[in-house]
């Protein structure tokens, strides 16, 4: 298990963010997490990657529990070996001053320890393994689509090797011919036997493409979780029926729900 | 007779010491409350178009070709004329209800204001309309709402609030640019549920602007898929999704996953989608297409009639999928 989570709760001030909520992450395992706005899916993945402090349950990451304690620069590092996160908006998740091939160098010199060329080699692959050329590495963000900027975060996060990637709303902004593309290099990169996902997206049909696995919540709590095809064919919740008959498809009417 | 025809409308905005292209040669009539889908990617030029209608055109921007309202041509009319039909006939429904809703203005404020101003209606009895619009777009207890500031209110509860300000005037034409695209799914089918009831209640033609091609079809008559400013592909929405004609459509519609079954790879479209501006000489969509042919590099496919269907390729007659 790489990841195993216990009674997670979140509180901000008053609001309960995010509420018992528990799941396990299988090495190798596709895992969504999906919901709504308010459905405390963001805040589940901010804090599996310690970028916020959970009020109470546990987090196990390769077998070692996350402490509240503020960890040193050694055991953050490591951290950032085990887990990494790829955001939404590919236009504020990057430096616009820092290239390319910079953006992808910085992640590898601060976890390994390599020579500058051996680095710039690596720095090329990885860029190559996300499908951008060579010439890509000397250009600046603004330079790039939103697809290339999510494919420089996506090569960026796998720079540092993690067991674990939290991708959140990692394809939503991006346009549909564009989402397929970076769908199918997720898929690659994790039949390469890259890393595990925590896949957080309010897209049921995403999911489906994307996720062995899904935890649907709502309000900060679990709704349903199972094996995805299984939830998305057969789900057991009301709520979880809702957000499939809402998605639409061929023959598919709008409806409101009664007043 | 047609509401509303683009014929050959183009729009260029100046750039450095020339013209940048953003929509051209867009062919589109939309009916008598008919619901017409205007889709496509990023530059495709689609909200552009949709905002030349009502002549909300980026400064100094160039255009060609008519657009004609009801018989009458919008391009390059007076500002007074311009407002009349802004506040009359034809209303717009934006993506982002909070960048659109004065923050400091109450509900109701901002609901009753154009009734007050433009219809003549006394502020009493807008009030009153306010609460029955509200009523109609799904929030009860408007009277309460009315009270409260667009910070109160969720995205979805906000958008309704928007909705409902459009009908108050009853269009004639609802321009409904990504009015989902900022929502949950639940309140998306809502939101179209009720700009649907809406339309069909009082004949309001429809003009909604997406990247969703799956949302388009299922809640408009008839689609047009854009491409780099112009559109490739125009299809009664049925047919569109069961037999697109142009690659691009057809790539579109295969590319996105799907709820009922999953693919080991999507298919997808290589490359990204370009604005007009930036297409190369041909078909803008030859360089990401797997059926072109030296012939599309070559010369601007024109918009042909194929069994029912206006494509613009080449290739229309021999492709299927």
């Amino acid at each position: 298990m790489v990841i195993e989570a216990t009674g997670l709760r979140k509180v901000f001030g008053e609001a309960v963010a995010v509420d018992d909520v528990s799941f396990a992450l299988e090495e190798g395992e596709s895992l969504a997490i999906v919901g709504e706005s308010g459905s405390g899916k963001t805040t589940v993945a901010r804090m599996l990657v310690g970028l916020e402090t959970p009020s109470g349950g546990t987090i196990t990451v390769c077998g070692r529990e996350r402490t509240a304690r503020k960890p040193s620069g050694a055991e953050r590092r490591r951290r950032a070996r085990e887990i990494q996160i790829v955001f939404q908006d590919p236009y504020s998740s990057l430096d616009k001053r820092q290239r390319v091939g910079d953006v992808v160098e910085t992640s590898l010199a601060l976890h390994f320890d390599r020579t500058p060329a051996e680095r710039h080699r690596r720095m090329l692959d990885l860029l190559d393994s996300v499908g951008l050329a060579e010439r890509h590495a000397a250009m600046l963000p603004r330079q790039l689509s939103g697809g290339q900027r999510q494919r420089v975060a996506i090569a960026r996060a796998l720079a540092v090797e993690p067991r674990v990637l939290v991708l959140d709303e990692a394809v939503a902004a991006l346009d549909v011919s564009i989402q397929a593309q970076i769908l199918n290099l997720l898929a690659d990169i994790r039949e390469r036997g890259g890393s595990s996902y925590v896949f957080i997206s309010h897209d049921l049909a995403v999911v489906h493409q994307i996720s062995d696995r899904a935890v649907v919540m709502r309000n900060g709590r679990v709704v349903e979780q199972g094996p995805t095809p299984a939830l998305l064919a057969a789900p057991q919740q009301e709520y979880t029926r809702q957000l499939r008959a809402a998605v639409p498809r061929p023959g598919w009417k709008p409806t409101r729900r009664p007043a | 007779m047609s509401l509303i025809e683009l014929d050959g409308f183009g729009l260029a905005v100046p750039y450095e010491k020339g013209w940048r292209t953003l929509v051209e040669q867009v062919d589109l009539t939309i009916g008598q409350g008919e619901a017409v889908g205007l889709v496509g990617e990023s530059g495709s030029g689609k909200s552009m178009t949709a905002r030349a209608i009502i002549g909300l055109t980026p400064t100094k921007a160039r255009t060609t070709g008519r657009i004609v309202f009801d018989g009458e041509p919008v391009t390059g009319i007076s500002g007074r004329r311009l407002r009349e039909l802004r506040t009359r006939r034809i209303a717009m429904v934006f993506q982002d209800p909070r960048a659109h809703i004065n923050p400091v203005r109450s509900v109701g404020d901002f609901l009753t204001e154009a009734m007050i101003a433009n219809l003549g209606v006394a502020p009493r009895d807008a009030r009153l309309r306010a609460v029955r619009l509200l009523a109609d777009v799904g929030i009860p207890d408007g009277e309460r709402r009315l009270r409260q500031y667009p910070h109160e209110l969720s995205g979805g509860l906000l958008q309704r609030v928007m909705i409902a300000s459009v009908l108050a005037v009853e269009p004639d034409l609802i321009l409904a640019d990504e009015p989902t695209t900022a929502l949950d799914v639940t309140a998306q089918s809502e939101v179209m549920a009720i700009l649907e009831e809406a339309r069909r209640a009082r004949g309001t033609a429809l003009l909604l602007i997406t990247h969703d091609l799956e949302l388009a079809a299922a809640t408009c008559d008839r689609l047009a898929v854009m491409y780099a400013g112009r559109i490739v592909e125009t299809q009664p929405a049925e047919a569109l999704t069961e037999r697109p004609r142009h690659p691009y459509a057809a790539g579109l519609l295969r590319s996105r996953p799907s709820i009922d079954e999953i693919a080991h790879r999507l298919p997808v479209i290589p490359g990204r989608p370009v604005a007009a501006f930036e297409a190369e000489p041909g078909c803008a969509f030859a360089p990401r297409c797997e059926y072109a042919q030296p012939a599309c590099t070559r010369q601007t496919p024109a918009v042909r009639e194929v069994d029912g269907a206006a494509v613009a390729c080449l290739r229309v007659e021999e492709l299927t999928w």
